[in-house]
């Protein structure tokens, strides 16, 4: 004896997350901070890419009278040990810092989708089996297993992406799982499997655009975090090598002077802070607009 | 709840195999010979192929595996440094008092400062003290922590002199500087966890409940929203302590501090593996007794995991 | 009107959220009076504004995004929206205590079931600790779940019993008003009599007021009064519950009866009301429910019709009262 709203409930899973996708972006153009963030993201990576004809000096140009200069108008961020100009080696090192930050977590992703897609659709054994050997990894804190990885494969951007990229598949694979585990339970994923959709199906068009909204988050942090260690990497000398200009790197020559010339450190760690700053700004918006109940 | 510690920690030996496995293996497909690492650039060819047999470098992988794990986990023998020749067990238990009281001093940074911060950010959401605390808090955890290092030290120790630039002769005024830019990351990213638990858990049905029986704002804050705020929050501490163990590998290599980390990145530059494995070994020990420990933890504060654990099925 | 021992008199309450820049009309302009022992029922579709307007009584609304503008609730002669914080809190729990309409979620999860009564008990009644956990048990008791089951987690108890540990709270300090929204909703059938009994029973003990939140026209046969019928917002039929189900005369309250199965006639179908309700970010000009009523005319869109006395108390809010009246003639 109950007079329920009729038709509200019979909205289609598939138009429903369209609409889902085109809220988030309109919630998100609405967040001024995940704007700036973005745009400067933007700024950056076309400075990257363009680095090799828009920088002011050639940073690999050396130059004997400008050792050590300080900031100046001719070199705003000023001139490292060897004479060569700081604000184009920070130029031409985003390209090093932030390749190194956006692929090692696509691969960290996309390995982790993978996995976390199979053991959260499949469970038991395959799920036990995989949990376990993930439960070793991150028994070893992150840091410590890239080090590890970075010295056992050598230097170099490919190696160090690797070892990078093993520390963040954990991670993926837990948050996918355990969304995918939530979304299985829901009706709709059984009434797909009812109408007999394959496997594949199943999973790719409805279980995981159904769970991947956490993954999208912590991918947007996690480049972030990311460049954050392939600095750390560069700076304890594995990872990116000198003379590759990479901010980490630079850093890491720069230490040494840095009680004389603190500017060889102030920049490049300014680079890092800014590049980080605004991918969480974004990744917090992202977040805001995916899961609009945390705000307001 | 006893028998599930149990049998926690007996699915720590397999894990502690795992790592022994995997760092072994990493190791292995190192580049570099220990052997002319050791004897140094003068030895010659006859010494080094000695030097090789003598350190069972020439045995196929298996062999030196299972030689490994016998000696780790049969003799509890982490074997002994390359570098130094003397046991690795040993170095490590010499270092690990600094490591450890970087590790907690700035875990208790994480959680007294952070905890608090976001709550009042929680509390005043949206209001000016919200936005302070998390522009902060969101430029704590960008800033990465070496360079925040070198750039206390700059200020701090080298312009005004307050605190030493590095070592550990000084006693606690040594660990200022590198908790502080250890931590940082920490405190930020517990600020902003604690603040959006907060105001997830205000948001709850049963804190308008709460609120509908006439209880003042803050009971209703500190007895009802906090403890149900707190408790995704102890995963963050957990890891946080992962964080900050793999933290002062970098921290003290900053500020040299003769600990675990600087111990084990000299080890790696050195090809002194046996350091290596045994120091990854004994941290990834230590991080997953504080993992248990969290688990223990929310037995304690979540009654419904303790059914969970205790494997009594509440009724639904 | 004086000599009626009126509780709380609410006029012209109106609430509204924002929500990304749009306002949202919750609640329009709702007046009501409610005597003492007596139960009134408000009646409408899922977002009519009826949680608003019990919500707003307790002033427990999250604000922001919602906002009270204007109106007033007059209760024992003060009136609830100028009283401080703190003389609402002493109210609170106290003199009004609301029963919520989702048992599984309404509960602290991490606090002893007992001890979220006892809180309450020990709050009103200055008490003791220990009398407030004797108190408890005996609260527990009277809604049928032995004392010992105090020092139980919500997640231990099923959502029958849930909803009677809410009850209980609600109960608790013996409050003169009583607001019910939708209590029995997310509980089975047979659990939904048991609830509804005890409810109307401790009422009675109690002689407690009550204003009882619902979708479902079996419970405001069963324990109400008076009845409103709420739509997008606004009362549109208000009369005792005999002239509201002999005589229901506004096209929505006749369209709910329309959609129940009456199981004295052969009807194949029912005729469920066409259409959605209005969205309250924009809600149509002229009366609200004017998109779905069979019988709407021109001067249905034009302008705001006001509630008129339609003999008896018997309020409606509809200028095509005689058309209907045709229309129904018609049919027989």
């Amino acid at each position: 004896m109950s007079v329920t709203a009729v038709g509200k409930d019979h909205v289609g899973v598939r138009s429903k997350r369209q609409g889902q996708f085109g809220q988030v972006m309109h919630r998100l153009r609405k967040n001024k901070v995940a704007m700036i963030g973005l745009s400067i993201m933007i700024v950056l990576i076309v400075i990257a890419i363009l680095s090799p004809w828009i920088t002011p000096y050639n940073y690999a140009k050396t130059s004997k009278a400008d050792r050590y200069a300080l900031p100046s108008w001719q070199h705003l961020f000023g001139c490292d040990g060897m004479g060569r100009d700081i604000l184009s080696r920070i130029m031409y090192g985003a390209r090093a810092s932030l390749f190194l930050g956006l692929m090692s977590t696509i691969v960290a992703t996309v390995v982790g989708v993978l996995l976390g897609s199979l053991v959260g659709y499949y469970g038991g054994k395959v799920d036990n089996i995989v949990m376990r050997i993930l439960d070793i990894i991150q028994a070893i804190p992150g840091m410590l297993l890239s080090i590890a990885i970075s010295a056992a494969l050598g230097s170099g951007i490919g190696n160090t992406i690797l070892a990078l990229s093993i520390g963040g598949i954990p991670m993926t694979v837990r948050l996918l799982r355990g969304s995918i585990l939530t979304v299985r339970k829901q009706e709709y994923i059984e009434a797909a499997e009812k109408i007999n959709c394959s496997k594949w199906r199943v999973i790719t068009s409805h279980i995981l655009p159904n769970s991947i909204a956490p993954v999208i988050v912590s991918v947007t942090m996690g480049i972030g975090n990311t460049i954050l260690q392939a600095a750390s990497l560069s700076y304890i000398g594995l990872g990116v090598q000198p003379p590759t200009p990479e901010w980490g790197a630079m850093l890491s020559e720069g230490k040494s002077m840095i009680t004389k010339y603190p500017h060889l450190c102030i920049f490049p760690g300014l680079a890092i802070m800014l590049v980080v700053l605004c991918l969480n700004m974004l990744g917090d918006g992202l977040r805001d607009a995916m899961d609009p109940k945390l705000k307001n | 709840m006893i028998r599930y510690i149990g049998k926690r920690l007996l699915w720590m030996i397999p894990v502690m195999l795992g790592i022994a496995i995997l760092i072994f293996s990493i190791m292995y497909i190192c580049p570099g010979d220990p052997a002319s690492s050791l004897l140094g650039p003068s030895a010659s060819a006859v010494e080094l192929a000695a030097k090789r047999e003598e350190m069972g470098l020439n045995d196929p992988y298996i062999v030196r595996l299972g030689r490994y794990l016998y000696q780790t986990f049969i003799k509890f023998d982490l074997g002994t440094s390359y570098k130094f020749g003397t046991s690795v067990f040993a170095g490590l238990m010499e270092r690990m008092q600094y490591t450890l009281v970087i590790a907690l001093l700035c875990m208790a940074l994480q959680v007294f400062v952070g905890t608090p911060l976001g709550i009042a950010a929680a509390t005043h959401h949206n209001g000016i003290a919200d936005r302070i605390c998390m522009f902060l808090a969101l430029l704590g955890v960008s800033i990465p922590a070496f360079w925040l290092a070198l750039m206390l030290v700059l200020i701090f120790a080298v312009n005004l002199g307050w605190l030493p630039t590095s070592g550990v002769s000084n006693g606690l005024a040594s660990f200022i500087l590198p908790c502080i830019a250890n931590s940082f990351a920490g405190i930020a990213s517990q600020a902003r966890h604690t603040r959006s638990s907060m105001l997830e858990v205000i948001r709850s049905d049963y804190i308008v409940t709460a609120k509908a029986k006439g209880l003042s704002e803050k009971t209703v804050l500190f007895r009802h929203a906090l403890p149900n705020a707190l408790i995704p929050i102890i995963t963050i501490v957990g890891n946080g302590m992962g964080m900050m163990l793999g933290g002062t590998v970098i921290i003290e290599n900053v500020f040299a501090i003769p600990g675990v980390g600087r111990y084990m990145t000299d080890a790696i530059n050195s090809r002194d593996y046996p350091v290596v494995m045994g120091g990854v070994l004994i941290l990834g020990l230590i991080f997953s007794l504080i993992m248990l420990l969290v688990d223990i933890v929310y037995a304690f504060v979540d009654p419904r995991i303790k059914a969970q654990y205790e494997g009594r099925k509440g009724k639904k | 009107m004086a000599n009626k021992d009126v509780l709380l008199s609410v006029k012209d309450l109106t609430v509204e959220y924002t929500s990304e820049g749009e306002v949202i009309h919750a609640v329009n302009h709702v007046s009501f009076e409610l005597e003492k022992g007596k139960t009134i029922g408000l009646v409408g579709e899922t977002g009519a504004g009826k949680t608003s307007i019990a919500r707003a009584i307790l002033r427990i609304l999250p604000e922001p995004p919602a906002r009270v503008p204007g109106g007033e609730i007059e209760f024992e002669g003060k009136d609830l929206l100028k009283v401080s914080e703190a003389d609402m809190q002493k109210i609170r729990g106290k003199e009004i205590s609301m029963i919520f309409q989702d048992p599984m979620t309404a509960l602290n999860p991490i606090m002893r079931v007992g001890e979220q009564i006892a809180e309450v008990v020990k709050l009103h009644e200055h008490c003791s600790r220990q009398e407030s956990i004797e108190k408890a048990k005996k609260m527990l008791e009277m809604v049928g779940i032995p004392g010992e089951r105090f020092y139980e987690y919500p997640h231990q108890f099923s959502g029958g019993m849930k909803q009677r540990v809410v009850i209980a709270m609600a109960l608790a300090c013996s409050p003169t008003l009583l607001l019910a929204d939708e209590p029995t909703t997310a509980l089975d059938v047979t659990i939904q009599a048991q609830v509804l009994d005890m409810i109307n029973d401790l009422k009675r003990k109690l002689n407690t007021s009550m204003i009882m939140i619902t979708h479902d026209l079996g419970i405001v046969a069963e324990v109400c009064d008076t009845v409103a019928v709420i739509y997008a917002g606004e009362i549109m039929e208000y009369g005792t519950r005999e002239q509201i189900f002999h005589d229901p005369r506004y096209p929505y309250t006749i369209g709910l009866f329309g959609s129940l199965p009456d199981l004295n006639s052969d009807v194949e179908r029912l005729s469920p009301i066409e259409g959605l309700p209005p969205n309250p970010a924009d809600l149509p000009r002229g009366c609200a429910f004017h998109p779905r009523c069979p019988y709407a005319g021109e001067e249905c869109r034009k302008e705001h019709i006001e509630l008129k006395d339609i003999g008896g108390g018997h309020l409606c809010r509809c200028c095509r009262l005689n058309e209907i009246a045709a229309g129904k003639a018609k049919e027989v």
